[in-house]
């Protein structure tokens, strides 16, 4: 089994990925974080091994970069080698430009970074992919996306609070738009972006935006809060259908077509639980190593739309 | 300006407490994490429980344990309540936030505006038990209020408004098909009536919260169905509530998967007391043996269900001055627009 580096020690490593790397058998990993205190914290908690960056750069196969988003690029360049896999924490790169170097570098280098997108395994998101793929329902006319709960924890670092690439666009917002971008097929497709409107609740880090932009020439209205429960869901409206896809682990989506409506359900194949879906995806990522979903060439038009947007506010 | 202290407040309850009772008292927000997100954003006094030093005229508790391990439950609930005490003084009010659920999550235990005893019972219920226990062992009732809620209802509400709209939107089962008690509070009431409570001069022990309690989850759920257009589907399994630990085993010997069998001992209403030592060494086998992942399919919490088709009604009696101010209709109108803006009936 391979030896697997942790770089960051916060929320979604201690609550997900350690218990999930031992569940799928892997249980030689090596953690390392900035902050000492909580690194022997964790490291403790779980009888893992706390390590320096030079450590896990020499003896993991695998590296999962689960840091805030300013430090993702250096990171990624720093552990790049041949035959690795790199796993890094959405959102993935704040710039275009970051992006096109650290894919040249991976090519150069031999090294698979993979994308840790987790909603592209959720139930409802593979359904409407799959579903979209086998149905032409015409151009896409819109895109109505509302993602939103009240937040009530903080994390480690209070990134949310200090860093200007911790605002919600790039937190719950960079998930939203993932989902929107490969489920209508616009991941990998070209595209056009136009017509931008962001407001936001305050200078960045912000809580809550409300977002216009057309893709493609397709209206695409994006309400984000960490502050207000919202619906959670999106909207699509094709020529000839209506699309509407959960954001969240809800197994169903419904298509309307000729004022008939549609429950498509994932029934006997769907993930119950934010656990299973770690689990999922760890699998796809490190035992599978699915490239077609999680490749770091599916993200450059997620990449390129927030920066657009974030530029934009 | 009297001194009040929210703990919690960072919950739908809590925060909704802090908006309203903000511009009356000189309010703390007190939370058990760090520096959490809700309540920075607050326009009030923040601090930690566990280091606060100051003594307040009010103490509203909305929290308790929320953790897995039942002995952890205790111990956590201990410490929450002697750092009420030690944030009170002579005269301090303590209100103490509970729910119906203390009668069990079917409510099959009888109902009374009166002590109960500690039970064995799923852990949310038994914390609410337990920490209703605690505090009554070391306040008189000059000093604590027992306020157990109702069902909480309200725009933003992630308990039962925002299930209740999801079931629908995607059209997951949500209709009971025999009449059932809906035991409802709406949370402009739910604030209300703390307030009032906390400006009567009037002490009264245990109060019961919900003033629409008689209203049924059926015209609830078809008002909700109506302003987002969804017909609503029928519950038409239910999942058993286990009333005995030998009903419970009945379940559990059901059961033809033997992980699902363990985890439904595991975290069973009174089959997790008994044999929770055993079950976490059988946990930490089946972990190692783990292989890949298999999908299943689609669970809802059947709590939710339990409450949905629950028959008994938990009645109000509340202080006979305080009356609701909002009526129903109006509740629904404004659970409504809450629903439009969230983007629920696109």
């Amino acid at each position: 089994m391979k030896t697997i580096g942790i770089i960051g020690a916060g929320a979604i490593v201690e609550l997900y990925y350690i218990n999930t790397l031992k569940k799928l058998g892997f249980n030689d990993i090596l953690l390392f974080d900035t902050n000492t205190e909580r690194l022997t914290k964790i490291a403790c908690k779980f009888n893992i091994k706390a390590a320096s960056i030079d450590e896990i750069n020499r003896y993991c196969e695998a590296i999962i970069i689960a840091t805030p988003l300013d430090s993702h690029f250096k990171l990624c360049k720093t552990f790049c080698r041949s035959k690795r896999t790199l796993i890094c924490e959405k959102p993935f790169l704040a710039t275009l430009a970051d992006f096109d170097l650290l894919t040249k570098i991976a090519a150069e280098t031999d090294t698979t970074i993979f994308v840790a997108h987790i909603r592209r395994c959720f139930s409802a998101n593979e359904l409407a992919y799959h579903h979209l793929q086998q149905h032409d329902y015409g151009k896409l006319l819109t895109a109505h996306i509302f993602e939103g709960s009240r937040m009530n924890y903080q994390s480690s670092s209070n990134y949310l609070h200090n860093n200007p690439l911790g605002g919600v666009l790039y937190d719950t917002g960079s998930h939203a738009i993932d989902s929107f971008l490969w489920i209508t097929q616009l991941s990998t497709a070209a595209i056009i972006i136009d017509n931008m409107i962001v407001k936001t609740d305050k200078e960045e880090p912000s809580h809550e935006c409300s977002i216009q932009f057309d893709i493609n020439k397709a209206n695409v209205y994006l309400q984000l809060s960490r502050i207000k429960l919202l619906a959670n869901k999106m909207v699509l409206t094709y020529e000839r259908a209506k699309v509407e896809v959960p954001l969240n682990l809800k197994p169903n989506i419904i298509v309307s077509t000729n004022n008939l409506m549609q429950v498509v359900s994932c029934k006997d194949a769907c993930i119950n639980y934010m656990s299973e879906a770690f689990k999922f995806e760890l699998y796809d990522l490190l035992v599978v190593k699915n490239t077609e979903k999680y490749g770091i060439e599916n993200f450059r038009n997620t990449t390129l739309v927030l920066e657009k947007l974030h530029n934009e506010r | 300006m009297r001194k009040l202290a929210i703990i919690g407040a960072t919950g739908y309850i809590g925060s909704q407490l802090l908006n309203h009772l903000n511009t009356h008292f000189l309010v703390t927000a007190l939370t058990r994490n760090n520096t959490p997100f809700a309540a920075t954003q607050a326009n009030c006094l923040y601090k930690k429980l566990s280091e606060c030093e100051d003594q307040f005229d009010v103490i509203i508790n909305t929290s308790y344990s929320l953790h897995v391990d039942k002995a952890t439950i205790k111990k956590e609930n201990v410490l929450m309540s002697l750092a009420i005490k030690k944030m009170a003084h002579f005269e301090t009010h303590i209100i103490h936030l509970s729910s119906l659920a203390v009668f069990g999550f079917g409510l099959d235990r009888e109902i009374q505006a009166s002590a109960l005893k500690n039970k064995n019972d799923y852990n949310y219920v038994q914390s609410k038990l337990e920490m209703e226990n605690l505090l009554l062992s070391i306040f008189n009732s000059k000093q604590l209020s027992i306020v157990r809620l109702g069902n909480v209802w309200g725009p933003e509400n992630n308990s039962w408004t925002q299930p209740i709209a999801d079931a629908l939107t995607w059209q997951l089962p949500v209709m009971p098909i025999h009449t059932s008690f809906s035991n409802i509070t709406f949370i402009q009431n739910t604030v209300s009536y703390i307030h009032f409570v906390i400006k009567s001069g009037e002490r009264k022990l245990f109060h019961h919260l919900a003033e629409f309690s008689a209203l049924t989850w059926g015209e609830v759920i078809e008002s909700v169905s109506i302003a987002l257009n969804r017909k609503a589907p029928f519950i038409e399994a239910l999942p058993p509530y286990p009333k005995s630990l030998l009903a419970e085993f009945q379940l559990v010997l059901n059961e033809e998967n033997s992980i699902k069998a363990l985890k439904k001992i595991k975290n069973g209403r009174f089959t997790s007391a008994c044999f929770i030592k055993i079950l976490n060494n059988l946990a930490n086998i089946s972990n190692r043996n783990s292989s890949s992942p298999s999908k299943g399919s689609y669970t809802i919490d059947p709590v939710f269900y339990w409450v949905l088709t629950c028959n008994t009604e938990f009645k109000n009696e509340v202080l006979p001055e305080w009356k609701p101010i909002v009526s129903f209709n109006n509740a629904m109108a404004l659970t409504n627009e809450w629903l439009s803006t969230a983007g629920y009936n696109l």
